[in-house]
């Protein structure tokens, strides 16, 4: 297996300004992230709202500039590339928005949004560009009388199918989902999670797919990545994080799922309240105020992400003592 | 084509946008046809003292002034010097603030920075003060009123143009258009202007109605084109001395600039719920 795409001690502050425009205090959205994301595999990328999801997808783009920490992708470093350079990545490199709808220009017809990345970075002709437009809108399954209609005449699930055609007119080898299947219905779900697996077959895609729907990510993704206040606590094969989690915050974040015929919330659940507030963490282990497991040493020691043998990794002082 | 059509029949259907269409259309088709609906053509420069100051009549449908000259014709041919001050006058200024603006907003560095702190020292000093200084250093002429209006109007397209681009990069549209790759050009040209366009279009239809007035208000001081020019301001300065006895003089010229006003002001109004895209498609299905 090669690395599609190698973190290494990632970091994304945010300054937090005072009414004066002076920074107060850094908002840690990436902290240390390391990870790497194999050719052909989906990484599920998990965790509450804010914890640093989708910024880690955005960095990884290049729309935030990393505040430390390398990116390599393909064996490059992206980390620090001059614009022009950046934008000649993005044929490889893609992200699809959470919102679809907000991410097609409402002035455009669908046709023309689909034609522009097109325009950018290939040199084909009008006609070849239509031909291939269209392939790539039947390979979505959206029939061709819609490339005349606005974004705002379309279903979130059909807008979800053109962000998706979008980025993949130019053949990607990575994509980066974030939260594809929030604000659908069931259905639409699973045809739209099919579409994906289809699609990954079809034009060879390695996916990082961002989601706080547990369900989804433990039916499509290979490994997991669960996030915390920015920093990753837990990684390690789908089966074997969401069957054995390590972490206390993994376990309690499974214990959530709704489960038919069982109670909606076990012995272990734990997480009760908001996530501390990300601009003013507590020292050592940033679960550790939320943590029923929390020891005197968690206050002091930041737990570094320790992989125990077979790629499953994790974050916790105690369970190292344990494993 | 099809998009003229659609804003037509909007138009119709928004009464107060139909009126101001309407009086802006009797301007243009005023300042066009003013030979043949004028009835004495030969009044913007000829004088008839012996006629001087005749009250209204079906002979001179708003009276003569006090050379004798026919009012009514007089301001038809006013029209003409009105229009082509505010058309060239807000072109230039559209011109010149806009891609400021863009560009401004664009980037957010010390080019930015200056481009806007120009603009706000002209923002600083109320336009007409600006206008009326610039007009009288230049002297009173036609192309030193469109020069006086331009530079000092400018500055106000510059600062919509940039706070509309500011918020129009926060829409995820358009930073998912530079996560494609898209050039800071195609961005801007491409996504951020057509989405600004119609704030752009209000503000200008109704900066027609306030270049109007300031152009009148420079002629009124005589810092417009020179006597015997039927410019609108200038006639209603004329007529001081022979209020209120001869209220026909001042009264034409004044409610053709109030009309002409009124109707880019309801206008721009209307244009700006007629351009919301979000309803476009709704009407014509």
């Amino acid at each position: 297996m090669t690395d599609l795409l190698r973190l290494e001690g990632l970091k994304k502050y945010f300054p937090i300004l005072n009414a004066w425009k002076r920074r107060t205090g850094w908002l840690r959205a990436l902290d240390d992230v390391s990870l790497t994301v194999e050719r052909g595999e989906i990484l599920g990328v998990v965790g509450e709202s804010g914890c640093g999801k989708s910024t880690l997808g955005k960095t990884v783009m290049g729309i935030h500039p990393p505040t430390g920490g390398r990116i390599i992708f393909e064996g490059n470093d992206i980390t620090d590339l001059k614009p022009h350079e950046s934008r000649e990545l993005r044929r490889d490199l893609q992200y699809t928005y959470q919102d679809p709808g907000a991410s097609l220009d409402p002035r455009w017809k669908i046709g023309r949004s689909l034609d522009e990345p097109l325009v950018i970075h290939t040199d084909l002709n009008r006609a070849a560009r239509k031909e291939r437009v269209r392939e790539i809108l039947a390979a979505v399954g959206l029939p061709e009388g819609h490339l005349d209609l606005y974004p705002h005449e379309i279903s979130g699930g059909q807008q979800r199918r053109v962000g998706l055609a979008r980025i993949l007119t130019l053949q990607p080898s990575l994509v980066v989902l974030d939260e594809p299947t929030s604000g659908l219905d069931v259905s639409v779900q699973a045809t739209i999670l099919n579409l994906f697996l289809d699609l990954q077959k079809q034009f060879d895609l390695t996916y990082v797919f961002i989601s706080h729907d547990l369900s989804v990510v433990r039916m499509i993704c290979d490994r997991v990545a669960v996030m915390y206040l920015g920093k990753v606590v837990e990684l390690g094969e789908t089966e074997a994080v969401f069957s054995s989690p390590r972490h206390p915050y993994t376990r309690s974040l499974l214990s959530a799922i709704p489960m038919i015929g069982e109670r909606r919330i076990t012995e272990d659940f734990w997480l009760e309240g908001e996530p501390p507030d990300p601009g003013n963490l507590p020292s050592g282990c940033r679960f550790r105020t939320r943590c029923p497991l929390a020891e005197a040493q968690c206050a002091e020691v930041s737990p570094p992400l320790v992989d125990h043998g077979s790629g499953h990794a994790d974050a916790c002082l105690l369970s190292e003592r344990a494993g | 084509m099809k998009t003229a059509l659609f804003l037509l029949r909007k138009l119709a259907s928004d009464r107060t946008a139909a009126l101001g269409a309407l009086l802006i259309l009797m301007l243009v088709v005023a300042a066009i046809a003013a030979p043949v609906l004028s009835t004495h053509p030969g009044d913007v420069s000829e004088f008839h003292p012996p006629e001087r100051l005749q009250g209204p009549s079906l002979e001179h449908f708003f009276g003569t002034d006090r050379m004798g000259s026919d009012i009514y014709s007089r301001i038809l041919f006013g029209a003409r010097i009105t229009i082509s001050i505010a058309v060239i006058a807000i072109g230039v200024s559209v011109l010149i603030g806009v891609p400021i603006g863009l560009i401004a907003g664009y980037y957010r560095n010390w080019v930015s920075d200056a481009l806007m702190r120009v603009s706000d020292v002209f923002l600083a000093v109320p336009q007409i003060v600006l206008a009326i200084a610039i007009a009288q250093t230049l002297g009173p002429s036609i192309e030193n009123v469109i020069l006086a209006l331009s530079v000092t109007y400018w500055p106000f397209w510059a600062r919509l143009v940039y706070s509309e681009t500011r918020s129009a990069l926060n829409e995820t549209y358009v930073e998912a258009s530079i996560a494609l790759g898209a050039s800071p050009w195609r961005v801007m040209l491409l996504h951020v202007l057509p989405n600004i366009s119609s704030s752009v279009i209000v503000r200008t239809t109704i900066g027609m109605g306030g270049t109007i007035l300031t152009a009148a208000t420079l002629g009124f001081l005589g810092l417009g084109p020179p006597a015997p020019t039927p410019e609108w301001g200038r006639m209603i300065a004329e007529s001081r001395e022979f209020l209120p006895e001869a209220w026909w003089y001042a009264t034409a010229p004044g409610l053709a600039i109030f009309l002409v006003v009124m109707g880019f002001n309801l206008l721009g109004d209307g244009l700006r719920d007629i351009l919301d895209p979000r309803t476009r498609r709704s009407v014509d299905g």
